[in-house]
């Protein structure tokens, strides 16, 4: 058995591989690097084993998963089925408030009222550690999301102090403004985390990025707050656009927040409240780019530069 | 449809106004609804207390302007709407009714 803790905006997060898991280890210490925590206790635990069950017998099970990263299973049967397979050998270890998922292949079931996380993966073949980077995502969303944080679909930059969030689909040029911003430091091109705590709305590093080795850690602040919010559109010029709090509110609940479907309903509410009181607090703008333009005097003074 | 109903939201929903209208939230489906602000005078109504023909009489106090039948349809359609979408249900006659 091989157990790792990560440290994720404050959060000590615990991973434990075992029955024939363990050497996804050396994926689970590629993905998080210098996140991990060695020698802390963790609050909360995900357990990854290997399924030893065919999973065309899991409840729910997707027949064609081409294509298909995540789905919700139906929760109560697939509990009822792995206490009836005596999964856990004895004991079961699950609420009956679990949520139950499909996740490229694994079995992932996350107890809200614990924060305990057990995930099975496929028994055999050569890709069975490929759910890692995908399932360990999803369960710390899933933990965050009890403690009111969230990892948004977005890039957020730290400069003197100040942190900047950039939301956008894919190909809306996050990475691309994130590398545009050469003052800043990235926390994050793909999934930053958002969440409150003593210090307000803060922004903090993540280990889901898209920069690879270049990602800047030994520089990343424990955190920022969150000065300014901004939906990208690229464009030929660069300039910022009034965007209701409203509008961006329903664009973030509907659109930005991975893994939204998998929370519970508990975690579910708590980022409403995070995300409709910054919405209408924190300047919120659309920012239509320009690689050639000067994005840091746009969003200088995003309540008066540079509008249109 | 049944004028004479009483309609509430579910105690799950979460209500949240905006200056031109409110949010409603589903935090265990994670549905999100807006209303604009006829919306969200109609959905105060829907208390348990206040029948539709209440609801509607209500409604054109607050706008004269209005023809009676294109405010009755509109109520209607809002609270079908609603309902469809599991954010209120209707009072039985006899006592507090189940969700829909």
């Amino acid at each position: 058995m091989i157990e790792l803790t990560v440290s994720l905006s404050g959060k000590r997060i615990g991973i434990q591989l075992s029955d024939g898991a363990e050497k996804g280890a050396a994926l689970c210490r590629a993905v998080l690097g210098r996140f991990l925590s060695p020698g802390v206790l963790p609050r909360s635990m995900l357990s990854i084993r290997r399924c030893r069950a065919p999973e065309t017998a899991i409840p729910g099970w997707p027949k064609s998963k081409k294509a298909l990263l995540e789905k919700r299973l139906p929760d109560k049967e697939v509990l009822a089925w792995l206490r009836q397979e005596d999964f856990f050998q004895g004991g079961f270890p699950l609420s009956e408030q679990s949520i139950c998922s499909y996740c490229l292949g694994a079995l992932h079931v996350f107890d809200p009222l614990t924060a305990a996380g057990y995930a099975f993966l496929p028994g055999r073949g050569r890709g069975r550690f490929s759910p890692l980077f995908r399932l360990l995502w999803m369960y710390f969303a899933q933990v965050l999301g009890q403690a009111g944080g969230c990892f948004l679909h977005g890039a957020a930059v730290g400069r003197k102090g100040s942190g900047y969030l950039f939301l956008g689909d894919s190909g809306a040029g996050k990475s691309t403004v994130a590398g545009l911003l050469t003052e800043g430091v990235i926390l994050s091109d793909e999934g930053p985390i958002l969440r409150a705590n003593g210090k307000g709305h803060r922004l903090f590093p993540s280990p889901f990025h898209q920069l690879g080795d270049g990602f800047p850690l030994e520089f990343l602040p424990a955190s920022v707050p969150l000065r300014g919010l901004f939906f990208l559109a690229k464009g030929e010029e660069t300039y910022v656009e009034e965007i209701s709090g409203k509008e961006a509110f329903s664009l973030i609940i509907s659109r930005h927040i991975h893994f939204f479907p998998y929370l519970s309903g508990e975690a579910r509410l708590l980022l409403f409240d995070l995300l409709f009181e910054i919405t209408h607090t924190v300047p919120v703008r659309y920012l239509h780019f320009s690689i050639h333009g000067d994005i840091w005097s746009v969003l200088k003074d995003a309540s008066g530069g540079g509008m249109k | 449809m049944d004028f004479s109903l009483k309609y509430k939201p579910l105690e799950t929903i979460v209500f949240r106004e905006e200056v031109d209208g409110a949010f409603l939230f589903d935090p265990e489906s994670g549905r999100l609804k807006y209303m604009n602000q006829s919306g969200r005078e109609t959905y105060l109504m829907l208390n348990g207390r206040n029948d539709l023909d209440q609801v509607i009489r209500n409604l054109s106090k607050l706008y004269p302007e209005a023809e009676s039948r294109q405010l009755k349809q509109d109520v209607e359609a809002f609270v079908l709407d609603l309902e469809r979408e599991k954010l209120i249900f209707h009072l039985l006659e006899k006592g507090p009714g189940r969700a829909v």
